[in-house]
């Protein structure tokens, strides 16, 4: 659901905007000076970051660009630019809440929450050390007892001599593969390893597999520590894709190899049987002059 | 017997007698339909350079004058169909000196028909496209093939009763232009008017006559479908089909009055267009003009009652909004009134009438425009974020330049075409006056 929500937003937000990816600049934005001295209360740590990047790219991504640079779906601003920067927290969390033109206002959204974007926003352009990040690997174990439909997840860290430790509080996702990405699922709350690097989901009834019902689970992680992780593994919990239904069925809707019959034998009829009346009588047309010329002989 | 021989010749010297002179007149309208054409070719070319934006097309209203004017041609072409086919198969006699006038109004306008569907793509380069990329399942394609078929069959449906009156026009023209004689003797397809030609010639044009009644009615029918396939506030009407070939048949019925009019006046031909035709086709606009308002009053009546959603926000538009106006003036003026009119003996005499169907006519152009536009700005989703410019449609001089010339080239291809050929069949109409078959054939030797 969360997902469709996302999709369908994002399509229409495209649609409502994309008209107006005009190429000028924006007029400059000034926040009043007592706004500019609001302090941000947030901590700039990892729970923020991590809040605030899910907020992101839940609802800034999509005109403000993965990076941040304004390069979505429509002209944005660049919150990278060092003139962005030099503003206080203060300043960008009051343009949030009052927005301007395309830029929306957030006044709904909870402060914390803004903070934690704003957090996130700063760290985007942070000309970070380049610190090495751990890896981690991402094991899937499928409960195949019937009825019951538990994936569990487990986490280990790889370490330098080759060892591998359970890690605990890591975020998890999981997913179900479509014909295009990945569907989010079991996505009513977090789920975070426990001590022994496991974290355990009941996967949903429902989801349309393959011909034979089968599905592919996506388990991955997306930790600032570590670099991305991720593994699948097949299940046959779905639901069977009747895909001839879709795609071999003949339908108006569908290309000219799925014209529906009734509408390939009127129209080819009709067709056949005026052009051959049409063809008919310019023969008739040439008997005339036949006639003529031999007359005229 | 040779009364009736006299007759014959009288007819034909009649009817050849406009086609010897080139008058001043004619001349100088013919030299003002060349600028306008002339002055369209050029914001033409600017289009095809510059792109659709040239135009007040938008993202909303994505169809405008062009496919107004396009649904008018359609529908004033279906005056072929109608005299020609339903009259003759009704056994009308009446209407055979007019048959000639119907076709060549048929055929001009579905020639335009046809040119302003190709004006209205940004990349008419790519119309082939339709061929061999369309989709069976898209009324686009049905149209573009009935359109095409249409001005097959209105093309020879003009010529075949044209053959014997060419080799009249061969034999008796020989003071004419080199290439005229030359274009006579080629088009005459040496008809020697034998039994057998006859034969031939009387089942073709019965053959097209039926013909052209089904992809008559097609034709229309398609071009409504490319409205009312939509599920939009105003197309989406399952009377929408007969609506708009009712409504064909009022534009057609006037363009052949005003014709008739003209040609009789410049022509001298008023033993031939009599005003008992007049007094005839003003019934017939009467008729069609009533089944029209028929359709009219469902197809406003039935949605006013309901007055759903997107449904009001369109009729309201309509009735007493920013098209009200337009909408009432052309209801009344193109419809209502001329109806009452033409209840009266006196407003069915040449003159009147004339000035009734010119009203008609431009009603009927206006009313395609009413059908067309105001119903894009009534779309599923609320038109939101969009620059101002998005929200209404007014023509710019491009399309309007662009639209009258195509008017100007349907009128030029009627009056060339009338120079060189006889108005009023002339074969035809000397049967009508109870000729013989064999008498007609007789002299034409
Ligand atoms: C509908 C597209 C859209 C979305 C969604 C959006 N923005 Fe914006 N944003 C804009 C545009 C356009 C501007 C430039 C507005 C202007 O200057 O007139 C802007 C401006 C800004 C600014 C001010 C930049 C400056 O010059 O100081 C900030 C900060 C900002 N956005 C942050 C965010 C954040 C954080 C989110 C998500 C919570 C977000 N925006 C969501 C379109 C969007």
């Amino acid at each position: 659901m969360n997902l469709i929500y996302k999709t369908g937003a994002t399509i229409f937000l495209f649609l409502c905007t994309s008209f107006l990816a005009v190429s000028q600049d924006f007029p400059p934005w000034d926040a009043p000076e007592s706004a500019s001295k609001v302090q941000n209360p947030v901590e700039s740590n990892k729970e923020s970051l991590e809040a605030g990047k899910a907020f992101y790219n839940a609802a800034c991504k999509a005109c403000h660009g993965e990076k941040g640079r304004g390069d979505g779906l429509i002209k944005a601003a660049n919150l990278t630019t060092e003139k962005f920067l030099l503003q206080t927290d203060g300043a960008i969390f009051w343009k949030m809440q009052t927005g301007r033109g395309q830029m929306l206002s957030f006044k709904a959204s909870p402060p914390e929450q803004i903070w934690s974007v704003i957090n996130y926003v700063r760290n985007l352009s942070a000309k970070k050390a380049i610190i090495a990040k751990r890896n981690a690997i991402v094991q899937l174990a499928i409960n195949k007892q019937s009825g019951s439909k538990e994936v569990t997840a487990k986490i280990l860290e790889l370490t330098s001599d080759k060892q591998q430790v359970p890690l605990e509080n890591i975020k998890v996702s999981f997913f179900a593969k479509r014909y295009f990405g990945n569907m989010a699922v079991a996505v009513d709350a977090p789920h975070s390893t426990d001590a022994n690097g496991e974290t355990t989901i009941t996967f949903p009834d429902g989801i349309i597999g393959d011909e034979n019902g089968a599905l592919t689970i996506v388990a991955s992680i997306d930790d600032m520590d570590f670099n991305p992780a991720e593994t699948s593994e097949q299940v046959s919990w779905g639901l069977e894709n009747p895909k001839n239904y879709w795609t071999e069925r003949r339908s108006l809707w569908k290309n000219n190899d799925y014209v529906p019959i009734w509408l390939l034998i009127t129209f080819a009829g009709g067709a056949i049987t005026v052009w051959s009346f049409i063809i008919y009588v310019m023969f008739q047309i040439m008997k005339i002059k036949l006639i003529g010329d031999k007359l005229k002989k | 017997m040779t009364t009736e021989t006299k007759k014959f010749e009288q007819i034909r010297e009649d009817l050849i007698r406009p086609l010897h002179k080139n008058t001043f007149g004619n001349q100088v309208w013919i030299r003002v339909l060349i600028i306008m054409i002339l002055l369209a070719a050029f914001a033409y070319g600017h289009q095809l350079m510059t792109g659709l934006g040239l135009t007040a097309m938008r993202d909303y209203s994505s169809w405008g004058l062009y496919i107004a004017s396009f649904v008018f041609w359609v529908a004033v072409s279906l005056i072929g169909s109608l005299i020609s086919a339903v009259l003759k198969l009704l056994d009308q006699k009446w209407s055979t000196p007019l048959t000639r006038i119907s076709e060549l109004i048929a055929l001009a306008a579905i020639a335009m028909a046809g040119a302003t569907i190709v004006i209205d793509m940004g990349r008419p380069d790519r119309v082939l496209n339709i061929v061999l990329n369309g989709r069976l399942s898209s009324p686009i394609v049905w149209d573009f093939f009935v359109v095409n078929t249409y001005l097959v069959i209105s093309l020879i449906l003009l010529y075949l009763p044209l053959i014997p009156d060419i080799a009249i026009l061969r034999d008796r023209m020989t003071d004419a232009p080199k290439w005229q004689r030359k274009l006579y003797e080629v088009l005459a397809l040496n008809w020697q008017g034998t039994k057998e030609q006859w034969a031939l010639l009387k089942k073709s044009m019965k053959i097209m006559i039926i013909l052209i009644l089904p992809v008559a009615f097609s034709i229309h029918t398609v071009t409504s479908w490319l409205f009312a396939v939509n599920s939009r506030a105003g197309w989406h009407s399952t009377i929408f089909g007969p609506y708009f070939v009712a409504g064909a048949f009022v534009a057609g019925s006037a363009a052949v009055l005003i014709a008739m009019y003209v040609f009789r006046t410049r022509q001298k031909l008023q033993d031939y267009i009599t005003d008992d035709h007049f007094n005839k086709m003003g019934k017939l606009l009467f008729l069609t003009a009533m089944v029209y308002l028929y359709f009219n009053i469902n197809e406003y009546l039935v949605p006013g009652y309901a007055w759903s959603r997107l449904e009001g926000a369109h009729l309201h538009e309509l009735f007493f909004g920013q098209e009200a106006p337009s909408f009432w003036m052309t209801q009344i003026f193109g419809l209502v009134l001329p109806i009452i009119l033409l209840l009266f003996r006196p407003m069915r005499k040449p003159l009147p009438v004339f000035v009734i169907a010119i009203f008609v006519l431009i009603g009927a152009w206006a009313k395609r425009v009413l059908i067309v536009i105001p119903t894009q700005f009534h779309p599923q989703f609320p038109i939101q974020n969009v620059p101002e410019s998005f929200h209404h449609y007014v023509p710019t001089y491009t399309e309007l330049t662009i639209t009258l010339g195509t008017f100007a080239i349907a009128i030029l291809i009627i009056t060339l075409l009338v120079r060189v050929f006889p108005v009023v069949p002339i074969w035809e109409v000397a049967e009508e006056h109870e000729n013989h078959e064999a008498t007609a054939t007789k002299n034409i030797k």
